[in-house]
């Protein structure tokens, strides 16, 4: 990589950085995890800067890769949280660092519950908003299969009591 | 409004991450690290450090690998290699081409090439390895001329090289080996210069780097240094003997450059670092006609499509002689 390109690189990284860490947290359900897949990633790109045409696609793609590999390797448990039990949608907090903290505890915990594929098609779907198109490309399922498997996923959480009370409650408003 | 679990699922992801953000020092760790890679890139003086080195001939490498221009597939070059004995068959029979070519007259050597979609025109001079390099379509950034004194070795250094193809060989590797270390000191003092916290990044880069056997080092070595127009025919012919002593090398003697041009093509499969890299050879063994970096297409797994080959390639439209300056 010379001067020029680490310049690119540095502000795809500064544009897209913040989202990429988000999705790789959603996709591991662990904000530390998440941080090693997320430089995991970076580090893969940065090798094949030159020759990516999209880089954040390129990243969604390893990213989910270094996951399922994860996962194959370890067959890592996701660490037993508790679950949060209620969710004041009126919470001045919401939107508020302090609420994403409370918030993401009973998240994860009900992501992890899904296996690595549903939650590549909800995080990518709903958090990234990636057409069902893109999603089926990019993992390389059918269009099909990314519909049924959301839906069956978005079912799933809703049975995580953790997860149903919130997004019950955050229904009632 | 009802919202569906969908919007609800939607909303709670941002706000539950909303205060993520990817620290910015992640970044600096992997470009220092990935810039090594670079200064090795073209590294070929032996006198100079390696980073004056690739400051004068990195100018090849930072043009090869502009975006985009690597991914245009090759046609009609699908020949078969051939393995062993019989690529070694031709390597020395292409080395004894190489002995027997006449000797050019300098001390001025003029190279045009193409990388990348851009024309570059170097003019060396092999008595103190002066180089200069026109780029004018390089775009924004770049200087149109650059000039880096002694970025090349000279007529006397090459000279000085072993002939035999055992101590060549040698001699190529721990040449390589000593341009690598010094890229990973460089490497390093720029890692030291980052927070306490981040210090394991150093270790995770430095762990990542493929660990070279002495026959990918010979072979790669050997690469970059064919690929000097300074190179005189004794010398060519040591290279690719040492080529031919060298496990894993393939020799395709009907292929064709991305130009179209006959050409002998000398590659080799680097296991560690996971690339092809070959080398055109003119079929009359008097220089390089191209080189060229592969990394094969991913096979899919996991259920996920793999990721496409690419190629990136550097070819060499002319190489001229003269006694006098020539002009660009």
């Amino acid at each position: 990589m010379d001067k020029k390109q680490a310049r690119a690189f540095e502000g795809f990284v500064a544009e897209s950085g913040d989202m990429l860490l988000r999705i790789a947290t959603l996709l591991t359900c662990d904000v530390h995890i998440a941080e090693d897949v997320y430089q995991e990633t970076l580090q893969r790109l940065a090798g094949r800067w030159a020759r990516v045409d999209n880089p954040r696609a390129f990243c969604r793609r390893v990213m989910h890769n270094i996951v399922i590999d994860q996962q194959r390797a370890r067959l890592r448990r996701p660490p037993e949280l508790e679950l949060y039990a209620g969710y004041d949608s009126r919470d001045p907090r919401a939107g508020d660092p302090l609420a994403a903290v409370e918030l993401r505890p009973p998240l994860l915990a009900a992501l992890g519950t899904l296996s690595p594929q549903q939650r590549a098609i909800v995080v990518l779907r709903y958090f990234d908003d990636r057409s069902e198109g893109e999603v089926a490309q990019l993992l390389g399922v059918s269009i099909g299969t990314v519909k049924s498997t959301a839906s069956r996923a978005v079912a799933r959480l809703r049975e995580q009591p953790g997860l149903g009370a919130l997004l019950a409650t955050t229904d009632s408003h | 409004m009802p919202a569906t679990d969908e919007d609800l699922l939607r909303d709670l992801m941002h706000r539950a991450t909303g205060d993520l953000r990817a620290r910015s020092e992640i970044t600096t760790g992997i470009v220092t690290a990935s810039r090594r890679r670079h200064v090795r890139g073209r590294a070929l003086g032996i006198g100079v450090t390696g980073a004056a080195a690739a400051a004068a001939v990195g100018v090849a490498a930072v043009a090869s690998s502009a975006s985009g221009s690597g991914h245009a597939a090759r046609p009609g070059n699908s020949g078969q290699a051939i393995q062993l004995t019989a690529a070694q068959r031709t390597l020395k029979h292409l080395s004894a081409r190489a002995a027997a070519a006449a000797a050019p007259v300098g001390p001025w050597v003029k190279m045009t090439e193409q990388a990348g979609g851009q024309k570059k025109t170097t003019i060396i001079d092999t008595r103190n390895g002066n180089v200069w390099t026109y780029q004018p379509d390089a775009g924004k950034g770049v200087p149109p001329v650059l000039f880096s004194k002694a970025g090349m070795p000279t007529a006397a250094q090459l000279a000085a090289y072993p002939t035999s193809t055992a101590s060549l060989r040698v001699f190529l590797i721990r040449q390589a080996r000593q341009q690598q270390a010094q890229a990973e000191r460089e490497m390093l003092a720029q890692a030291a210069k980052l927070p306490k916290r981040l210090r394991h990044l150093k270790r995770i880069t430095m762990a990542s780097q493929p660990k070279e056997t002495s026959n990918d080092w010979a072979f790669s070595q050997t690469a970059y240094v064919l690929w000097n127009p300074e190179i005189s025919p004794s010398l060519r012919a040591a290279l690719l003997k040492v080529i031919a002593a060298t496990p894993g090398v393939a020799v395709n003697s009907h292929a064709t450059d991305s130009l179209g041009r006959p050409a002998v093509e000398i590659s080799r499969y680097d296991p560690q670092a996971k690339y092809t890299e070959a080398v055109f050879e003119a079929p009359d063994a008097t220089r390089v006609l191209e080189t060229d970096s592969m990394e094969p297409a991913t096979p899919a797994r996991n259920g996920l499509p793999g990721e496409k080959a690419y190629q990136l390639y550097d070819t060499y439209l002319s190489i001229t002689w003269s006694a006098t300056r020539p002009s660009a």
